[in-house]
């Protein structure tokens, strides 16, 4: 292979496909330095200095074993970092590497056109990291970049300033900015990966879990990460209302509560009351297969399963911003008709352990005359006794967590209470579950979109009681209203949670409000924009969204009109000057010699011209003379009266 | 076999386009009729790469991703009818081309205008035959000539055949081409025979080859300026006393009977003959003598100078050739 490679064609030339080649590779490059492996870029690094010190002081070139050697070598590094070949971190590090192996040994049109595709590709990973508005104003001038290294390493040998092909790409990029649009918005999307994700191992998700266990929410409140925004798309309901559901838990293993497997996936008659409250989530990425909608909702989105635990399941994890509409109602029974077999399982609890717990609810059994008394006797326990809500309840340990909780500690976030609430109903011998997902969201005044921060992570319970079927619960509200009513910076006024600091300097509320709408809108309108916007667009042209045919039929059109459109630029701007008047009358004088058959040969100058004619039909030789002396001083000296031409060619009747 | 079937296939495209087009005039406007695009092999790598790219944009459901994707089929797109454009509009024009001798590169002198409003740059041309290209750019509403060269392997008429004219500017994602079929010739002389006998005695009254060596020194009288003429020969005192340049004719060349003979060769191969007497013609033109030229069925008549010496050897490119009196 080396071998038969070309004795460096011409230097200069390959200089300039070298240099353009490196800047654009570093420009798509650089922002994969935050999270790959510093090896990774370190090495592509050295291996273009080496490059430049190639062309610049004449070091030796890379020879066909160090290359074969540091291919190797990548492969097992890659490995050795990562683990897999699969997936974004490991693909990336490998294009990047696949780049310095190949900038080793480029040379010529070919291979600086393939590392500039590389470079391409690692560009558009960039993309599978963040796709934030910094990132998305880095990429501007990336592309730019790209796109004149591209015109430079195809003809390194115009001449051109390095300014001159920017201006030129920067032409081209523009033209192509409305097909891009097009595509953009008329593009068919389909919902769901085509092939399994492997997606960044982000060090630290924060975000909901499948499971609950002490500590685990009391964790997502450190964090003000934003878990989705929504939209209402008439009036808001109450902040006391606002429970966002995610999952429901039936299983506890003394620690941990799962949602356990599915025993029954019937049919449920959901019985509201009031209007429906319609609204639209852009959901951040959680990895789950849930979204999250407000409680309890009626109808989801399409390509979503409402389960019979009203649990909206999608089939593919959310791994990337997600807009929805769902509709909900705030005042609602379900469950009424659930078979007497299925509630076992909300009854179950394993034996053994918490003895005092047990003891507690076998007493407020005894001396309830209803069910719904002995959730009375519960909440009031809680109200009245010295419970604390807290960030910082300390650590549970033992057998018996839930007695340490209820007896010793007394101290605990939404979990432990929402815990030993169903662990004291359950031992009472009443149906309840878990039930996970956010409580509350901030109102932004800038946009109006409602903000649910990670901190608004939540537990609560559900009871069954005969005749109402599952009733909410919310023992956290027995301990401490506020956290309901106001939040969870009013609930813990002492405690250094995240919102903490916003609300003590108002201005730099303001400050992240806006920014958080900026950002709100980018995720609405750009982020977000997939099957349910595009399908919005169409219904607003009066198009039916789901037709496939349709749908490439109008990108087709739409491509179609936006090709003409810069057709008729190009054309327009490489059209033939108008001819002058002074050329206007010379072809007129043309056509009337043409007409008694003397018509002028594309190649036949106006003086050859002229001569023939002149020999043909002597009787016009003086006049075809002065006319054509006439128009050549006209034409090329620049001197003569046009007007007394135009006066000659008119009169002039061959 | 691929080779073959493929050199089958493209030779019915140039049939195809030969018929559509037409046979051109000297003067070309290359307009979208006769403007060719397909992509280059870059330009399928990038297709591919971009196919790739949507494919992980639509796995990851990734809007950013999509956007770059579209962003750079726009920029295929842009480039597509860029490089279309960088020949529509382009008018080329045949000009005069110089004779050259078998073995030689022809050089087919055509000029082009670009009467747009851009430059045009990195157009090449090329003869469909020929393996050279020449490029460059043409600035808008510039004018350039260009020289295309072809191997002039045979004497007689050197057709230039199909011209091809075409571009990859400015991604060489894409090239657009264009065929010219011009009437373009050029005149190529035998290959002077580098070992030809020396030229033949003088037949004339005189004889001896001596005269001929003696006859610069034998001034007789002057002439008029004949181009071709050696500067040597030119009396520069005389001309400035007349105003008109003058040539000195000396007795021994101008008298001497010099005939360059078909029949006088003694090779039988008659390309290998006609090599010779083409060496011969350049020969006594170079020793400035007078010389006629005896072919079977064709004679000139003893005269000198680069006129006359571009006569002789027209008739030996043409020598029976089919078509030989064609212009």
């Amino acid at each position: 292979m080396n071998a038969v490679l070309p004795a460096n064609p011409e230097p200069h030339l390959e200089r300039t496909r070298l240099l353009w080649t490196l800047a654009a590779l570093a420009a798509m490059t650089l922002p994969h330095a935050l999270h790959l492996a510093p090896w990774i870029v370190l090495t592509a690094a050295l291996i273009a200095l080496w490059r430049l010190g190639v062309v610049y002081f004449g070091w030796p070139l890379f020879s066909r074993y160090t290359r074969i050697a540091f291919g190797v070598l990548a492969f097992v590094g890659v490995y050795a970092t990562y683990h897999t070949f699969n997936g974004p971190q490991a693909g990336t590090a490998l294009l990047i590497l696949l780049a310095g192996l190949k900038l080793m040994e480029a040379r010529g049109l070919r291979d600086y056109f393939l590392l500039l595709v590389i470079t391409l590709i690692i560009g558009i990973t960039n993309f599978f990291y963040d796709q934030t508005i910094p990132l998305a104003i880095y990429m501007v001038p990336a592309v730019w970049l790209a796109g004149t290294a591209l015109l430079n390493i195809a003809h390194p040998d115009t001449g051109q300033s390095p300014l001159t092909s920017a201006k030129t790409s920067a032409r081209l990029l523009l033209s192509a900015l409305p097909v891009a649009l097009v595509l953009f918005l008329l593009f068919p999307r389909i919902p769901g990966p085509l092939w399994s994700l492997t997606l960044p191992q982000h060090s630290a998700v924060t975000g909901l879990s499948t499971s609950m266990s002490p500590g685990s929410l009391s964790r997502l409140a450190q964090s003000d990460a934003i878990a989705f925004r929504v939209k209402f798309l008439n009036a808001a309901p109450p902040r006391a209302q606002r429970y966002w559901r995610a999952l429901v838990l039936h299983d506890y293993d003394g620690q941990t509560w799962t949602p356990g497997n599915i025993m029954w996936d019937g049919s449920d008659t959901l019985s509201a009351r009031g209007a429906p409250v319609n609204y639209q989530i852009t959901l951040q990425p959680n990895h789950l297969r849930v979204l999250y909608a407000l409680d309890l909702p009626a109808q989801g989105p399409a390509n979503t399963r409402l389960t019979a635990d009203y649990e909206l399941l999608t089939p593919h994890p959310v791994t990337e911003l997600r807009l929805y509409s769902a509709s909900s109602y705030t005042d609602y029974r379900y469950g009424l008709d659930i078979p007497a077999w299925e509630l076992r399982r909300d009854m179950r609890l394993p034996s053994g352990i918490d003895p005092r717990a047990r003891q507690l609810a076998q007493s407020w059994r005894a001396s309830a005359a209803a069910p719904g008394q002995i959730v009375e006797d519960a909440l009031h326990m809680f109200h009245q006794q010295p419970f604390r809500y807290t960030l910082q309840p300390g650590v549970l340990s033992g057998p018996n967590r839930i007695d340490e909780f209820l007896f010793v500690t007394r101290s605990g976030f939404c979990e432990h209470y929402a815990s030993a609430f169903v662990f004291l109903m359950r031992a009472a011998g009443i149906p309840a579950h878990v039930v996970i997902g956010y409580q509350g969201g901030t109102r932004n005044p800038v946009d109006g979109y409602y903000t649910v921060r990670q901190e608004d992570a939540h537990a609560w319970t559900e009871v069954w009681l005969a005749g109402q079927g599952w009733v909410r619960v919310d023992p956290t509200a027995a301990v401490d209203p506020a956290r309901v009513d106001q939040g969870l910076a009013a609930a813990l006024p002492g405690e250094a949670i995240p919102g903490y600091f916003f609300n003590a300097h108002p201005w730099v509320g303001q400050l992240r409000n806006a920014w958080d709408a900026l950002n709100n809108g980018w995720n609405q309108w750009i982020l977000a924009y997939g099957p349910e916007l595009q399908s919005r667009l169409f219904a607003g042209l009066g198009m039916t969204y789901g037709n496939w045919l349709q749908l490439v039929l109008v990108l087709l059109v739409a491509i179609g009109a936006i090709l003409m459109l810069v057709w008729l630029v190009l054309w327009w701007r490489h059209r033939a000057p108008r001819p002058s008047g002074v050329q206007r009358d010379y072809l007129r004088f043309c056509r009337k010699l043409a007409n008694c058959g003397l018509t002028r040969s594309a190649s036949e100058g106006p003086l050859d011209y002229a001569q023939r004619v002149s020999h043909v039909r002597p009787d016009l030789a003086v006049s075809v003379r002065s006319i054509s002396a006439l128009y050549m001083n006209l034409r090329y000296a620049d001197s003569g009266d046009a007007r007394a031409f135009a006066r000659l060619v008119h009169a002039f009747r061959p | 076999m691929f080779a073959s079937t493929r050199n089958f296939l493209n030779q019915r495209i140039y049939d195809w386009a030969r018929r559509r087009q037409g046979q051109d005039g000297d003067r070309v406007r290359l307009d979208h009729r006769r403007i060719y695009i397909l992509p280059t092999r870059q330009g399928w790598l990038y297709g591919m790469a971009l196919l790739f790219m949507l494919l992980a944009s639509m796995n990851y459901s990734n809007s950013m991703g999509f956007m770059l994707v579209f962003v750079l089929a726009g920029l295929d797109f842009t480039a597509m009818y860029a490089c279309h454009a960088n020949l529509a509009g382009l008018e080329i024009t045949a000009g005069k081309h110089p004779a050259v001798f078998a073995g030689e590169t022809a050089r087919f002198i055509l000029h082009l205008d670009n009467p747009g409003r851009s430059t045009r740059s990195a157009i090449s041309l090329s003869a469909a035959r020929g393996d050279a290209t020449v490029t460059g750019d043409i600035v808008a509403g510039g004018h350039g000539s260009v020289a295309v060269p072809l191997h002039a392997e045979h004497r007689g008429w050197l057709s230039l055949g199909r011209l091809v004219v075409e571009t990859d500017y400015p991604f060489a994602l894409f090239n657009s081409w264009s065929w010219v079929y011009m009437e373009l010739r050029v005149l190529v002389y035998p290959q002077p025979a580098d070992d030809a006998p020396p030229l033949p005695q003088p037949e004339g009254g005189h004889g001896g080859g001596e005269r001929a060596t003696r006859g610069d020194e034998d001034f007789s009288n002057l002439r008029s300026y004949r181009p071709g003429d050696s500067p040597r020969h030119i009396a520069w005192k005389a001309s400035a006393q007349t105003q008109r340049l003058l040539t000195k004719q000396f007795a021994g060349g101008g008298e001497e009977q010099r005939w360059l003979d078909w029949n006088q060769v003694a090779e039988r191969d008659p390309e290998k003959r006609l090599s010779i007497l083409c060496r011969w013609v350049l020969t006594a033109h170079a020793e400035n003598l007078n010389y006629g030229l005896r072919l079977p069925g064709k004679t000139i008549a003893i005269a000198g100078g680069a006129t006359h010496r571009d006569h002789c050897l027209e008739e030996l490119a043409l020598f029976q050739l089919p078509g030989a009196l064609a212009l």
